[in-house]
């Protein structure tokens, strides 16, 4: 869109009424209101579309000067009593006022940001090393010096002890892992090597139990982390294919 | 302690630590006071500061590091061809400018500031841990408070916010 190319080049509706200023080498202390306010309503004006997001923020101090202007315009009042005058005077500030001390602080926090700029490029420049790896030199929790050899034994017997009880109330067995992962990455693997390509679904055949899918699919994982193979997807809930990565 | 004895262990310390190192932690572990430390810092700056070094220390908030200088960039590229490290957006730097000045501060505070909402901008500065939330304003809604972090200052390579104090502008 045009107009978020034309916006997007000011931070916002001070920066661009600070371009203006300076475009116009206005004293800042003494804006011509009325000048600047149509400056930047033809800048507004100069945009093809609005995007209400992003205007609306212009729009906010396009409205802000109208009636900066329009205050600036009404007569100063005026009275019989001259002290009354001074005091109404200065009770009633500069319309401009609000908006000179926004633009002067927003001014200040922008040069700081360029010098912020500079020193970022600067910092680009330098490196420091990646702290070394020292955990061996971190006090860890347990200070075997504090442990004596009684204590040692007594805590081995309590082991011992407690493993006998738990032993005399069931025994387990240990089955030896029916699948190990590293036969079925392999098993996986030689399959796309023939292949080459092939859906994901392919992989698991309709008579798989529960833990063949889980190890299959541990293998594909396991394969893609290895830089093996690639696997993507078209489009959301589409087929998802697996192709193999040239390993050069 | 010798004080040539001092300024290497210090040297050795910041080597091995790779990252900025506390003042207080290098006074502990030196037993010298921190005015002492900071002396010492001064002169090996000085040190450092001649041509045939590649290295130089400085001070980043209430910490030390050694980092290269930035005379060798040039070859350190044609070696390594570093990545150029993302920059961050005009608004990302106004903003932080304002919360560096302003903090603790609130987003109405930085957005009256601005004259634009800093939503956006307030994220992906939290993402990259320049700042931090700090607190919350006592005032209705209890709004967030933001906060630099010693990251920033690193990141800028700044020895305190204040550097940036003295700066001034021409109307």
């Amino acid at each position: 869109m045009a107009l978020n190319v034309k916006l997007e080049a000011f931070e916002g509706p001070l920066d661009l009424l600070l371009h203006l200023i300076e475009k116009n080498q206005i004293n800042i202390y003494d804006i011509p209101i009325s000048e600047l306010t149509d400056q930047y309503l033809s800048y507004l004006e100069g945009l093809d579309e609005l995007d209400i997001d992003m205007a609306s923020e212009f729009l906010l101090m396009a409205a802000t000067l109208l009636s900066i202007k329009s205050r600036m315009l009404l007569p100063k009042e005026r009275t019989e009593d001259a002290r009354e005058e001074i005091c109404t005077a200065l009770d009633k500030e500069d319309p401009r006022m609000e908006l000179v001390e926004k633009l002067i602080e927003y001014k200040r926090f922008k040069m700081i940001a360029e010098v912020l700029k500079e020193k970022e490029e600067g910092q680009s420049k330098i490196f420091k090393r990646r702290p070394e790896d020292l955990p061996f030199l971190y006090e860890g929790g347990i200070s075997i010096s504090e442990v004596d050899l009684d204590d040692l034994i007594s805590i081995f017997a309590r082991i011992i002890k407690k493993g006998a009880v738990e032993e005399g109330q069931s025994s387990r067995t240990i089955l030896k892992d029916p699948l190990p992962l590293r036969i079925r990455i392999r098993h996986v693997y030689k399959t796309i090597l023939k292949r080459k390509k092939m859906g994901f679904r392919e992989f698991f055949k309709e008579n798989f139990s529960k833990l063949e899918i889980i190890m299959t699919f541990l293998a594909i994982l396991e394969l893609i982390k290895l830089n093996r193979i690639k696997v993507y997807q078209e489009q959301s809930f589409g087929e998802i294919t697996v192709t193999l990565k040239e390993v050069s | 302690m010798d004080r040539e004895a001092a300024k290497g262990i210090l040297e050795g310390i910041l080597f091995a630590a790779g990252d900025s190192v506390e003042f207080k932690d290098l006074s502990k572990v030196l037993e010298i006071s921190e005015e002492e430390l900071l002396s010492l810092v001064e002169e090996m700056k000085q040190e450092y500061n001649s041509q045939n070094r590649g290295i130089m220390i400085s001070r980043v908030g209430e910490r030390i590091r050694l980092t290269t200088k930035a005379e060798v960039y040039p070859y350190i590229e044609k070696l390594l061809k570093p990545q150029n490290r993302n920059q961050l957006s005009k608004a990302a730097l106004e903003t932080l400018a304002i919360i560096m000045f302003k903090q603790p501060v609130t987003k109405a505070e930085i957005e009256s500031i601005r004259g634009v909402n800093v939503e956006k901008t307030l994220n992906s500065l939290m993402e990259r841990n320049l700042i931090c939330e700090v607190g919350r304003l006592d005032a209705p809604g209890r709004p967030i408070l933001y906060g630099t972090t010693q990251e920033c200052l690193e990141y800028f390579g700044l020895s305190s916010i204040e550097e940036l104090a003295d700066i001034k502008f021409d109307e």
